[in-house]
């Protein structure tokens, strides 16, 4: 028979910081990508670690770098940069990669540092302002100012739309 | 999930598989083969279904799976003559159980007398006449049980419970009765202490406390027994009902030790594992081949000569490291009978659905292949089956007037090949009709008007997204998914489909799937800066591409002069817009043999060795890629690519004309524009 306490050993994620979730606030992990501050809630990140090499991977978006292999499993890494369509990122070893889980799948986002853990109120996200501008990113979710700083939260859920160029 | 879900999945999971031996055992019954050990595996499947509905107080099941254990054991013991019409009574009986137990696995709740057709029938078959009450009776008993106890009625249940001093040395936990219990409704607990001794004399491991609950619950005596259901025969337990309503007389009583349920018999052959384990081991295992590749990288001419015995173990480890990875995946492996068993019901239903009369013969049922291969083998199965009796097979008075049998017969069958496994399905039918699926093509715009295609050409345009050959969308199939979805799946799993076709004749489906998902020896090649793995069970040869084997061909690319044959020739670094290296003269090919049997060179520019290679899943976190049949992870740590060959000649033969930098550009603009 099962005995119910062995349940106690494996608390979800989620159940980690009831205190905050309670007041609608949430941990961020922020990372910056050039000049400008992105955030990504911290229950979607696995891990964070350094660039290494990738294998590239035929017909695949530009964004795409390759693939790494993260102890044993097939990941493949996105240019932030790229996908932001500022340009594409030139790694070296300083450069990090932020291993997150969209959707199921892991995902590494390849940045230029992680800067911050945030905590931030679900009421202090701002929407995107319209700019009439043509070029509206489809791949932020919101904004929030952080002493006087600007952090884009990443839509992860967008971020990895039409990977494969059939 | 609390211990009982637990134990209802496991049930559950058992059903599954004895309902597929049972209808296995019953479709040999059917072919003619009176083996009466196909009977006594029959009433085991039967007898195991009805233990288990009644450790869980599936009521309505045990009813119905009496009749068809009666039924059973009087032809085991030769009381009773196997006739046809019995059989036939009992298969469709089996049919019926199989839907009764997935109603209980759901909690669904079926039509009042769903299941009395098929049991009375059964019945009458055998001729228990004067047991045609049987059912009913039981059936009817059912209902009263349950009637007993209307929903939200509740009731006050008093419960008497006693462990005996082996309860707790049995590792059972009173609390947990006790939790349990409480999910059913408010209880009052009293505890009975007069037993307890003196603290210097007492056993820990003894039961010294007698508990009394009050319940108050809408639950049946049997929830309220579950909850009891480990230590029953540890302790002196005593469950009294009474309406709330007037607390008069109690309706039902039980005592420990009543009617427990028939020990199921336990088979030491066989053990059930998740999955999820099996692919735990699978995995480090194939972490283990990685290390080993690693390892095997550093014995050279030089270690042998210093440390002599240190190459000679390690050479034995690696010995032994491949045949532990063998043994684990021979663990995934199971025989295809586990699907093909369903496939006479369907055929069974679709035949009595559409008026045709149709047979079906099944070879290879104990061909294995990786369980999620099976797994997933099962839709497209099911699809294809459907297609050959509501599209395949003509209506009975069409085929006698064609001259053929009034019943039609598919075939299926599985067989390994090498390090694949080949699925036929086979139907004696019309066959495809190409000039109807020529016109559909034109119509929906998949090929030009002026096309110039072979028959087979034709034949497999079926497998076009959004192809789907039916006049009117019938309930069976053609539902807009059609052989298009088939074909995907069987690619995703690595195989390929193919049809064969002879107007009037009837159609051949053939399936070729791997063996495994899990690993494949495969040839390391380099294509510019990128590492590829080639099956090697494609490979027919590797040669050094000299320039007078090599021509030019008009329109055609190069062709490569090989065995008195020209091979067309595909350079990996154009196929997948590789940069060239500067002075690279060495030029290989290797050819490879292609799904169709055709052979095909694809130009490498070195060759790097040939090793095992475990098979990553590149859709697991990212999409399936043209061209590629998955990922590997070398010795090195670093990713390469397996070559899907097949795939690679297809994706040069849609853009011959794609230099590296076109392709670039048109897969910018597509990724600019969503």
């Amino acid at each position: 028979m099962i005995d119910d306490t062995m349940q106690s050993e494996f608390p979800g994620v989620m159940g980690q910081n009831p205190d905050e979730s309670s007041e609608g606030a949430a941990q961020y992990v922020a990372f910056v990508v050039g000049e400008q501050t992105y955030c990504v809630d911290i229950m979607s990140v696995r891990e964070i670690r350094a660039w290494t090499g990738t294998t590239s991977l035929p017909n695949a978006a530009e964004f795409v770098r390759g693939v790494v292999n993260l102890r044993g499993v097939v990941v493949p890494i996105i240019d932030l940069r790229i996908r932001l369509d500022q340009g594409e990122t030139d790694p070296t070893k300083s450069h990090v990669v932020v291993i997150v889980m969209i959707d199921g799948k892991l995902n590494g986002m390849l940045v230029d540092a992680v800067s911050d853990i945030l905590t931030i109120k679900k009421t202090d996200i701002m929407p995107i302002p319209d700019t009439g501008g043509e070029a509206e990113n489809p791949y932020l979710d919101g904004l929030i100012s952080v002493e006087e700083d600007m952090v884009a939260m990443i839509a992860l859920d967008r971020l990895i739309e039409r990977t494969v160029v059939h | 999930m609390d211990d009982i879900e637990l134990f209802k999945k496991t049930f559950f999971q058992e059903c599954a598989d004895l309902l597929g031996s049972l209808e296995a055992q019953l479709g040999s019954l059917q072919s003619g083969d009176r083996d009466p050990e196909l009977v006594h595996e029959s009433f085991r499947a039967i007898h195991s279904i009805k233990g288990g509905a009644g450790a869980f107080g599936f009521r309505r099941l045990i009813a119905y799976v009496h009749v068809m254990e009666t039924v059973f054991d009087l032809i085991r013991s030769d009381k009773l003559e196997l006739s046809d019409e019995l059989l036939n009574s009992a298969v469709r009986a089996s049919d019926v159980l199989a839907d009764l137990v997935h109603a209980a696995e759901v909690g669904q709740d079926l039509e009042a007398n769903f299941e009395s057709a098929a049991a009375n029938d059964l019945a009458q078959a055998a001729g228990l006449d004067r047991d045609q009450s049987l059912f009913d009776t039981l059936a009817s008993q059912s209902s009263t049980a349950t009637m007993s106890a209307p929903p939200g009625a509740k009731r006050r249940c008093t419960i008497e419970f006693q462990p005996k001093y082996d309860m707790l040395r049995r590792a059972n936990e009173p609390i947990l009765i006790v939790r349990q219990l409480k999910e059913l409704g408010d209880v009052k607990t009293m505890v009975d202490t007069s037993a307890l001794p003196a603290l210097d004399a007492i056993d820990a491991t003894d039961a010294y406390l007698a508990w009394t609950f009050e319940l108050e619950t809408d639950a049946g005596i049997d929830v309220v027994r579950e909850a009891f259901e480990f230590v029953e025969d540890d302790c002196h337990l005593s469950i009294t009902f009474e309406d709330i309503a007037d607390a008069a007389e109690p309706v039902l009583a039980a005592s420990a030790g009543g009617e427990t349920p028939a020990p199921r018999a336990i088979s030491t052959a066989s053990i059930r594992v998740e999955l999820e384990r099996v692919d735990r081991l699978v995995n480090l295992v194939g972490e283990i081949a990685i290390g080993q590749a690693m390892v095997s990288q550093q014995i050279d001419d030089e270690l042998v000569k210093t440390h002599p015995r240190l190459v000679q173990e390690l050479t034995a480890l690696l010995a032994h490291t491949h045949n532990l990875q063998e043994s684990v995946m021979a663990i995934r492996a199971q025989p295809v009978k586990s699907i093909f068993a369903r496939m006479p019901r369907i055929v069974r239903e679709l035949s009595d659905q559409t008026g045709k009369a149709v047979r079906i013969e099944m070879a290879g049922e104990n061909t294995e292949i990786d369980k999620t291969v099976i797994e997933q083998l099962l839709d497209p199965l099911t699809h294809m089956i459907r297609n050959a009796v509501d599209h395949g097979i003509e209506a009975p008075q069409d085929r006698l007037a064609a001259g053929k049998p009034e019943e039609g017969l598919i075939r299926l069958r599985a067989e390994q090949r090498g390090s694949r496994i080949v699925v036929e399905i086979t139907d004696d039918g019309r066959g495809i009709d190409r000039e109807r699926v020529r016109r559909k093509a034109i119509d929906k715009k998949l090929i030009a008007a002026d096309a110039h295609l072979s028959d087979e050409e034709i034949d497999n345009l079926i497998f076009l997204p959004g192809f789907s050959t039916a006049d009117s969308i019938s309930d069976i199939s053609g539902r807009g998914v059609g052989m298009d979805v088939v074909n995907k799946n069987i690619r995703k799993l690595g195989g390929r489909v193919s049809i064969r076709s002879v107007p009037g004749r009837g159609s051949s489906v053939m399936l070729t799937l791997p063996l495994t998902l899990a690993v494949l020896d495969g040839m390391v090649v380099r294509s510019g800066d990128e590492t590829f793995v080639i099956p090697l069970t494609n490979i027919i040869e590797s040669l050094l591409l000299r320039d007078d084997l090599v021509n030019d061909v008009a329109g055609s690319g190069k062709v490569l002069k090989f065995r008195n044959e020209y091979l067309a020739l595909i350079d990996l670094k154009q196929t997948f817009n590789i940069p060239a290296q500067q002075d690279m003269p060495n030029e290989l090919a290797i050819v490879v043999e292609v799904e169709d049997g055709s052979l095909v060179g694809l130009v490498v520019d070195e060759i790097q060795g040939q090793q095992q290679v475990v098979i990553k899943s590149l859709e697991e976190n990212f999409d399936v890629i043209p061209g590629i049949a998955g990922a590997t992870i070398l010795g090195d740590g670093e990713v390469a690519l397996i070559l899907d060959a097949t795939a690679v000649r297809e994706l040069n033969g849609r853009r011959p004309a794609n230099s590296a930098n076109t392709g670039k550009a048109t897969m910018e603009n597509q990724e600019i524009h969503p």
